[in-house]
């Protein structure tokens, strides 16, 4: 039997974790592709703060959306966080990513900002054996 | 069009009636990964939005039991339309090919898969 998942309690809110189990966000949204006589497909699913912004509109999601658009790494494209819906390994109470977090420099960018420029530069923070 | 988006879309049937809102949108697993439309639910009247929110429609409200009754009534009413009558996604309005008496329930419709 085919398993049919719920858009709303499967996968938007839904926690995303990464190859090792590493929580690194969640589903904010989903972005539906439409094709000619048949039904749409979702392709990517959307995360960060940008998503996030987008999804809940008015002044105060331009705000957060724009926010995090000034902080996005120029290397990347504009626009959300998008994970291809491919890279989704499967999905239970949690959606399962099969990437390691390190291997996706675009996702979680102000935490990678904070750990590199300011965690790090504060006594004591590496490992106990360094 | 976001997914959020087309939760927020009310459901027009070919008479023009009116639905209600498209309550949760039901998907399936493709060889490529990506997931597919394979229906949309809709339901209006009181607590129709606790129980879809809930899952109560899904089977996932176990209990307790008055919750459970409170919310029968929503989840009876919760009807199910497969992709194939979709004639229009629409910005703000979903139009289908059937009429609203004649679609399944969603109940009925997924135990029958």
């Amino acid at each position: 039997m085919t398993r049919r998942y719920s858009m709303r309690l499967d996968l938007i809110d839904e926690q995303l974790l990464d190859l090792e189990g590493l929580p690194f966000g969640r589903v904010e949204d989903v972005e539906l592709t439409f094709h000619d006589g048949e039904a749409p497909t979702i392709d990517v699913v959307l995360t960060g703060q940008e998503a996030y912004g987008q999804r809940i509109g008015g002044i105060t999601g331009d705000l957060l959306a724009n926010i995090a658009d000034r902080l996005r790494d120029r290397e990347h494209e504009r626009g959300p966080v998008a994970i291809e819906c491919a890279a989704i390994q499967h999905v239970d109470e949690h959606v399962h990513v099969n990437w390691r977090l390190e291997e996706m420099p675009h996702v979680a960018g102000l935490e990678h900002w904070l750990a590199e420029h300011v965690v790090e530069a504060i006594p004591g923070s590496g490992d106990e054996g360094d | 069009m976001r997914g959020t988006e087309l939760l927020r879309c009310r459901v027009v049937d070919s008479a023009g009636a009116d639905c209600g809102p498209v309550r949760d949108v039901r998907l399936v697993r493709t060889g490529g990964g990506r997931f597919r439309v394979s229906g949309l639910v809709v339901g209006d009247g009181r607590l129709a939005r606790l129980a879809h929110a809930t899952g109560a429609t899904d089977g996932r409200v176990a209990g307790p039991a008055p919750l459970r009754w409170l919310l029968a009534d929503a989840v009876a009413r919760a009807r199910y339309v497969d992709a194939s009558q979709v004639v229009d996604w629409g910005g703000d309005v979903v139009r289908i090919a059937s009429r609203l008496d004649s679609l399944p329930t969603f109940r009925g419709e997924e135990a029958g898969q």
